[in-house]
């Protein structure tokens, strides 16, 4: 069993709250109130080799008046998720932001993924997936595009991100600092053959 | 009756469960140990036996997919996303109640006493009731009743395997209906289990078993926990790290439950306990005086020894205190003379004591004690002096215990009417000497459980410990005599006697309730005895210079337990009511005795003291300390303290009852999958209320952004950090902007913008930002001196800290110093015009303003009376040198203030005081030196020279203010004045 602390964090008022419910829970709530703070919440998947990843989750805001708080919650994360709205291009202009700030103070072995939300409102995309993918494969991060609100890619992605994260637990999963551990520097190739189904990975 | 038993069973459960049957059942075992009085065996052997269904509800949606629970197990079928698991427990009739027959009560109180889970270990039989067997286990005449109804009775043995030994219980029953409806419902539940062998999860259950693992009231929770905030309690936590919240919600909840239980079970009256605590050091000598001023309360005790009542001197110019401040001042026990005095006066009522303990040290000091320490001749002999010390009020008393080790004697002596409320008294010594056992130093000490008297209910006992100790003497002992405290505290444990609660006769007779209890687990606990000398100071020719309790206060700075206490190094917890009278040792007996009559060779020293620290929910109020002086038979004089506890009357049986309710409806928190949320009102500064809307109770608590910082900087305060809600519930958490002195210092340097997130954490839930904002405004107190020179503007119009003239341009003197003293020339005619009037805080808070934003001072309209205004400047005017950062004359020349022997002298010195210091040391000894001079109106009684001597006083302490940093040794507060006195008298 590995344990892993992912963020996420998302810039304005995305339905990123509905992202991690969607995959803790299986819920989507339209009305949800924008959440100032981060929730914890966490979750067990089992990959296709039978290894079980359990996930804790801190989802952060990303809005700029606590951004001094963020750093708190991924010091200890091996896995930043940055969710935008594919819907609003300076979503992802925020994501870059987060990312820059990541790759310059996060742990270096930290895994980013780029998330684009709002699949389900693809009539309405400002992002198309040629920009944001490039942007992710010269940054080296894992990328997908999901719907919180059908589920579309929730599932994927978490098990993109945990195939891709070393092996090796961190010595505790909350606690300790994540020291880097064995530095498996991963090659940070894009994942994406297992992603762009976007078919439900996860059949009990 | 039955359809309330089943009302009443369900009602303990939680909704997550169900109760599937009940039946009523006596229990043929414990008859058999006999060990119940007859009365009582009908009813406590009742028993209902329930079983009881839990409903796991797994996450799933309407077309059946499963989806992973928190464990990670993927054991959910898929045809239903419930499903049903089952066992069957059994609860226990409690509650005296029943015997008073009352059946719609005494069904509430249930408890669970034991729970098995239906599974492959549990099985049970159904026989004929074995009437002979029966007969014999019965006791006499009661069971032929019994028998003659009882051609239906049953038998019905319950087994469960556990991995070593079969537990089984034989429970009778007469109710054949309900027996068989139970019975097909366990066939039918363990079925169930066998057949489809899932990896049954009975964790539920531990709730009703883990019940008797909440902390129970048998004894006290440590004082020194109780008395800590809750929050220290809790696992570091930070954002990010939530620490260990499962573990903070049980301590949260204990904690909670502890309190409102209790509050639940208060009867809304209390009951009041007079105590009269004594420590004398006897220096060996046998009782040859009148004890009776030591041991009977007279009023004023103050004057028969022969003090001047303290002067009311400075208190019209008493700075006003901030709060913090105030606390930290009275703890250190350098509160003003007039407050104590004004608490004695109160002795005025007095009434006897319902309980007096005294401790006695040195009461043997022949060797032959050390080794031998059997006799209680000089015991007796002194328990018989206290008894005709009380005079006619001995015969109302009678001694309640005692408990000598050698040298030391602690007796407590009761009022004969209260002498039922005391029971369960235990005692402990522990020697401190030579190879810790040699016992001639240490401590002894009592501990009992006073229970009010109160109609109907039995009310919850208090425990009071009383120690009495000597500890090592002479300065150079101090690091000792810390360790001897902690040594003995941590020694000193009574034994628990075998006192179990009546009620608890089922086999849970736990051995927690047989662990020797430690010293601080009471509600109170006074510790008595002699030990400290002062450490600095020329005490004695303070005391011959300036007589009176007035001075006591002062002369304490110097106290070595005052510096223990204040530095945590020793009896950190407790508290000690201001001494006000004088040293209680040495007194000599011969001719080597000073003028007050104290032996020249050693330091008179406060060495005899009485401390104690109290359980929140028991306030205890101090009435009285001082010496007696009259009884001169020792080297020591002997000390008293009266305390007036306050204890409120809880209902005990309420308040278990109340417990156990409480911890069922809120156990489980730490397993529920739904996670806990809050919601608060707006992120305003005062953001009014926090509520859970959810159906899980929830404990939050605010954390720390990262490790190494506090949860909120010095100028907020919250409360409460730590807290609990019930679903549905609400609760206000205040923040409050709080800057004083120290914060202010610091706030003046930094910009204006005030800022920070809060972080208020949801245990196994979500972090809340809470954002305060404000701005500050700047103020020319607690500023640096030499920072004031340079302001080029009223503070208040600085854009930014940083605003300062050039060093050339810099003022002789802060403008605002000179302000108030301006004023105070032009307008004050009459010097006790200073002292007259009460400060009223409008005008101080109006001149404050004035000072800040540089706005005009009112001036007193012509005919107007000036004193309030001028009692409200020169009150600001201390205020304002008190709050400098650094005090005008720097702590580094205080000693050498003190040698100045001549005015000459003291005006060389000024060239060694900071260029700023110099002109404001100049312009206010002008200032009052000026006002000295002044005439006097008609009527006042003080000359001039009382006047001089007067304001010197209350300068000096503020201009020669003592180095909070501790570094360098706070110098006397006379030699303050004298050095004052050589610029203004």
């Amino acid at each position: 069993m590995r344990s892993v602390v992912i963020i996420s964090c998302a810039s304005l008022q995305l339905t990123r709250d509905s992202l991690v419910l969607r995959f803790v829970k299986d819920q989507f709530d339209d009305y949800r109130e924008s959440t100032i703070g981060a929730a914890f919440l966490t979750q067990t998947i089992t990959l296709e080799d039978q290894t079980i990843v359990k996930f804790e989750i801190w989802d952060t805001a990303g809005q700029e008046r606590y951004k001094s708080l963020a750093p708190m919650y991924y010091r200890n994360a091996n896995c930043a998720v940055v969710v935008y709205d594919i819907t609003q291009a300076a979503s992802l202009e925020k994501a870059k932001t987060w990312i820059r700030e990541l790759q310059r103070q996060a742990d270096p072995s930290i895994v980013i993924a780029l998330c684009g939300n709002k699949l389900d409102l693809s009539a309405r995309r400002q992002v198309t997936e040629e920009e944001a993918s490039k942007y992710a494969d010269e940054e080296g991060l894992l990328w997908s595009e999901t719907s919180a609100k059908t589920g579309e890619g929730v599932n994927a992605i978490f098990n993109a991100i945990a195939k891709k994260l070393p092996l090796t637990a961190p010595p505790s999963a909350r606690g300790a600092r994540v020291a880097a551990p064995g530095a498996t520097r991963q090659s940070v190739d894009l994942n994406r053959q297992s992603t762009a189904h976007g078919s439900e990975a996860c059949n009990c | 009756m039955n359809g309330i038993m089943e009302a009443t069973v369900q009602s303990l459960l939680r909704s997550s469960e169900n109760l599937k049957a009940a039946l009523e059942v006596e229990v043929t075992q414990l008859q058999e140990r006999g060990d119940l009085s007859s009365s009582s065996t009908d009813d406590r052997s009742r028993r209902i036996l329930a079983v009881v269904s839990h409903r796991r509800e797994y996450v799933g949606d309407e077309e059946g997919r499963c989806k992973w629970d928190t464990s990670g197990s993927l054991s959910c079928r898929t045809d239903a996303s419930t499903k049903l698991r089952s066992f069957n427990f059994v609860l226990t009739l409690r509650s005296v109640l029943i015997f008073k027959r009352t059946p719609g009560r005494s069904i509430e109180d249930l408890s669970v006493e034991v729970a098995y889970p239906i599974s492959g270990s549990f099985s049970f039989s159904v026989a004929q009731a074995r009437r002979k067997t029966l007969d014999l286990r019965a006791s006499g005449g009661e069971t032929a009743a019994t028998l003659g109804q009882s051609r239906s009775e049953l038998t019905l043995t319950i087994k469960y395997e556990l991995a070593t030994e079969t537990r089984s219980h034989t429970l009778i029953t007469r109710d054949t209906r309900k027996l068989q409806s139970f019975t097909a419902e366990c066939r039918r539940l363990k079925d169930m289990f066998t057949r489809h062998e899932f990896d049954a999860d009975f964790s539920w259950l531990s709730l009703y078993t883990q019940e008797s693992s909440l902390k129970s009231f048998s004894s006290p929770i440590d004082l020194r926990m109780v008395n800590a905030p809750l929050h220290t309690r809790l696992s570091p936590a930070s954002a990010g790290l939530p620490g260990d919240d499962a573990d903070d919600i049980s301590i949260v909840r204990e904690n909670w439950i502890y309190n409102k239980a209790i509050e639940e079970a208060f009867t809304g009256s209390s009951a009041r306990l007079l105590i009269r605590t004594g420590t004398f050091n006897v220096n060996g000598k046998m009782p040859s005086q009148d004890l009776s001023p030591w041991l009977r309360q007279t009023k004023r005790n103050s004057e028969i020894s022969g003090w001047i009542s303290p002067l009311k001197s400075i208190s019209p110019l008493d700075i006003l205190p901030n709060p913090v401040d105030e606390h930290m001042t009275t703890s250190l026990g350098a509160s003003s003379a007039t407050l104590a005095h004004a608490s004695l006066n109160n002795d005025a009522k007095v009434s006897d004591p319902d309980l007096l303990v005294l401790g006695f040290q040195e009461l043997d000091l022949s060797t032959e004690a050390l080794l031998y320490a059997t006799s209680t001749v000089r015991e007796d002999a002194w328990v018989e002096a206290i008894l005709a010390g009380l005079g006619e009020r001995g015969i109302l008393y009678e001694k309640l215990a005692s408990k000598q080790l050698v040298g030391m004697l602690i007796v407590a002596i009761a009022k004969k009417s209260r002498l039922s409320c005391f029971s369960d008294i235990r005692f402990s010594t522990a020697g401190a000497g030579i190879m810790g056992i040699m016992g001639n130093k240490g401590a002894t000490a009592i501990r009992m459980s006073y229970t009010p008297l109160a109609q109907e209910i039995s009310a919850s006992p208090t425990v009071l410990t009383f120690v009495n100790a000597h500890l090592a003497a002479f300065d150079e002992m101090i690091e000792r005599r810390n360790f001897d405290f902690h040594d003995l505290s941590r020694r000193l444990v009574f034994d628990q006697t075998d006192e179990l609660d009546s009620n608890s006769y089922a086999n849970t007779a736990s051995e927690t309730s047989r662990r020797p209890v430690g010293l601080f687990e009471s509600d109170v606990l006074f510790w008595m005895g002699g030990w400290i000398d002062l450490a600095d100071g020329d005490v004695r020719e303070l005391l011959t210079s300036f007589p009176g309790p007035g001075n006591v206060p002062l002369l304490l700075k110097y106290d070595q337990l005052k510096m223990a206490i204040a530095s945590g190094k020793a009896f950190a917890e407790f508290s000690e009511h201001a001494i006000t009278h004088m040293p209680s040792y040495r007194y000599a007996s011969n001719t080597s005795e000073d003028s007050l009559g104290y032996d020249r060779k050693r330091k008179p020293a406060w060495t005899d003291r009485i401390l104690h620290m109290s359980a929140p929910s028991v306030p205890v109020a101090q009435r009285s300390y001082c010496s007696h002086p009259q009884i001169t038979l020792s080297d020591h004089r002997p000390v008293s303290a009266d305390f007036d506890l306050n204890v409120s009357i809880v209902d005990k049986q309420r308040r278990e009852i109340a417990a156990s309710k409480l911890y069922r409806e809120l156990w489980g928190v730490e397993h529920s999958s739904e996670i806990p949320k809050i919601k608060l009102q707006p992120m305003k500064l005062d953001f009014g209320k926090a509520s859970n809307p959810t159906n899980i109770p929830c404990v939050y608590r605010f954390v720390t952004a990262d490790v190494e910082q506090p949860i909120c900087p010095e100028w907020l305060k919250i409360d409460p950090v730590v807290g609990l809600f019930r679903p549905g519930e609400s609760s206000t958490i205040t923040v409050t902007v709080f800057v004083d002195n120290s914060s202010a210092s610091r706030l003046n340097l930094l910009p204006p913008r005030l800022d920070f997130t809060l972080i208020l954490h949801t245990a196994l839930g979500k972090d809340h930002f809470i954002s305060v904002t404000g701005e500050y405004q700047y103020t020319c107190f607690a500023n640096k001196l030499a920072r004031l020179t340079r302001l080029p503007c009223p503070v208040r119009s600085m854009k930014s800290p940083n605003d300062q003239m050039p060093a050339q341009q810099l003022v002789n003197a802060p403008r605002e110093i000179m302000r108030l003293i301006n004023w105070l020339m032009t307008y004050v005619t009459d010097p006790s015009d200073l002292f007259n009037g009460l400060i009223e805080e409008s005008i101080c808070i109006n001149f404050r303003e004035c000072l800040d934003t540089g706005d005009q001072f009112p001036s007193p309209q012509s005919g107007e009376e000036h004193g309030p205004l001028t009692t409200a400047i020169v009150s600001t005017l201390v205020q304002l040198l008190d709050s400098l950062v650094d005090p005008v004359v720097p702590p580094y020349l205080h000693a050498r203030c003190l040698q100045m022997t001549s005015r000459d002298e003291a005006f060389e010195l000024l060239d060694e005081f900071p260029p700023e210091s110099v002109n404001v040391w100049i312009s206010l000894t002008a200032f009052l030196h000026y006002m000295s001079l002044q005439k006097l109106s008609s009527q006042s009684s003080t000359n001039q020279a009382e006047m001089a001597e007067r304001l010197a006083t209350v300068f000096a302490s503020v201009l020669l203010r003592d180095d909070s940093t501790g570094l360098y040794i706070p110098v006397s507060p006379i030699g303050k004045r004298k050095f004052l006195l050589h610029f203004v008298g």
